[in-house]
């Protein structure tokens, strides 16, 4: 990784002493979640329960961004047939995005759908763990 | 004086000329419900009767897509076609007695807190469904009513598509994220490629009606708030507003509300004279999920651009991916091209 430290297991590099990222964010966590909440009412409390819970995003970010930023790539890639391999997902999805609303074949769209759905799923897995248990199928009712 | 005092000087001035009587306004207080207005419950003291009353102050920097002398209009006709509306008291352009233009209505008991309104529906078998027959009842009554006479700028002409200029909205949205969103403009393919029909009669729609603008006590629906995104349309967005995910604050299988099936709320639609559409149903459901998704990435852009400080909207953004999952789900299925 030229430039770059490496990330540790824990989302902190090796530069820093302890705790890690991770660390410091369970702390954090916990005093919005035993200190603040028991004694925070309206307005506040309803923002330390949301600053509690950006909290853990972020530590899941730190824990499985990067690999999902890696099979994001991967998999715009391959839909896309990108052959230079410098992009980042977010250019990626750009171009899927502008392809998509240009009006794609239905046989691309359909692999799109999939390729989009795991990406987002990749993204539920960080922001709302268990979001996508419901597979949404009494929607069909109606 | 601080601004509650001011406001309750104001509302007494406002009150005692209203009513021609010297007016005392007493337990001043904010409710919890309300995000961008300010609605203000107290009593009002007349000649020693009381009057349990809710102001509802539209501040300068919100931008209502109703004027509060609309939105009486639109609560009032609501009201008198049987619909669960609040009784309006009173309504103020004047923005001398508080500062800003609001409206009073009558203060309706009840839960509307949307957890505490499915506690109640849990802790009592059948009244969820109890429930949603009462909201499929206000619904069919409101799109019941006649569209002539509603204010103006409501008004969208009866042979208009309601489908095509919500999804020209819905276009302008997904071209403007900053972040692009492949699953949403998925959803935009699909909304073009499904336009429904349009329905026999644009009616008058509630524009919000859902788990949150109900009033719920342990006898059922009380009452029916926040008219102030009232508009004409297709009736099947009325009904399908209310049952997307997003409303049914975890309760996932439970499609209304988090507090029922979708058979109840159709039987009664049906039986108080509501035409039901599965086919547009189902696309005003993918175009309200999209819309939300839409809502959050605009709040995250306003964080993000400084027009708020609000943790609330940062988090928002984060909540997009809840909305892009929603709207691959619903668009997996052919469903959305059976007829009904």
């Amino acid at each position: 990784m030229h430039g770059k430290l490496a990330m540790t297991r824990s989302g902190g590099t090796h530069v820093q002493d302890p705790p890690m990222a991770v660390e410091l964010l369970k702390t954090i966590e916990g005093l919005l979640d035993d200190q603040v909440l028991p004694v925070a009412t309206g307005p506040l409390r309803h923002a330390s329960r949301v600053a509690a819970n950006l909290g853990r995003i972020v530590g899941r970010e730190l824990e499985l961004g990067a690999a999902q930023e890696e099979r994001a790539v991967e998999l715009l890639r391959r839909l896309l047939e990108e052959v230079a391999d410098a992009s980042a997902s977010s250019d990626l999805t750009t171009e899927l995005a502008a392809k998509l609303a240009a009006g794609a074949a239905l046989d691309f769209e359909r692999r799109a759908q999939d390729v989009v759905l795991e990406i987002v799923q990749g993204k539920l897995a960080i922001a709302k763990p268990g979001y996508d248990d419901s597979d949404c199928r009494e929607e069909l009712e109606s | 004086m601080s601004n509650l005092e001011t406001v309750q000087a104001g509302l007494a001035a406002f009150l005692s000329k209203e009513w021609g009587r010297p007016v005392e306004i007493h337990d001043l207080r904010a409710s919890s419900a309300g995000a961008r207005r300010r609605n203000l419950l107290f009593d009002a003291q007349c000649e020693g009767e009381t009057t349990r009353l809710v102001a509802t102050i539209v501040p300068p920097e919100s931008m209502p897509v109703l004027k509060v002398v609309d939105e009486a209009k639109v609560i009032r006709r609501a009201e008198r076609g049987g619909v669960l509306a609040p009784h309006v008291h009173g309504v103020c352009t004047d923005e001398q007695f508080v500062g800003s233009p609001f409206f009073l209505t009558a203060q309706i008991s009840g839960e509307t807190v949307p957890r505490r309104v499915l506690r109640l529906t849990e802790s009592n078998p059948g009244f969820g469904i109890q429930l949603a027959k009462q909201c499929g009842e206000a619904l069919a009554r409101l799109h019941a009513l006649r569209t002539t006479g509603v204010p103006g700028n409501l008004a969208r002409p009866d042979r208009v598509a309601p489908a095509d200029p919500a999804l020209r909205t819905m276009e302008s949205l997904v071209q403007g994220l900053s972040q692009p969103s492949p699953a949403f403009v998925l959803g935009l393919r699909w909304l073009e490629g499904h336009r429904p029909s349009p329905p026999r009669h644009n009616v008058l729609l509630h524009g919000d009606f859902r788990n949150g603008n109900l009033v719920v006590d342990k006898k059922g629906l009380r009452g029916v708030l926040d008219w102030e995104v009232s508009h004409v349309g297709d009736p099947m967005e009325d009904l399908s507003w209310m049952c997307v995910r997003m409303w049914r604050f975890g309760n996932d299988e439970q499609q209304v509300g988090g507090f029922s099936g979708l058979k109840p709320l159709r039987a009664a639609y049906e039986d108080f004279g509501g035409e039901w559409h599965a086919q547009r149903f189902h696309w005003w459901k993918v175009l309200s999920t999209l819309k939300w998704g839409l809502v959050l990435a605009v709040q995250a852009a306003a964080y993000l651009r400084g027009a708020t400080g609000s943790i609330a909207m940062a988090a928002s953004g984060r909540r997009v991916a809840e909305l892009e999952y929603d709207t691959l789900m619903l668009i997996r299925d052919p469903a959305g091209s059976r007829d009904a």
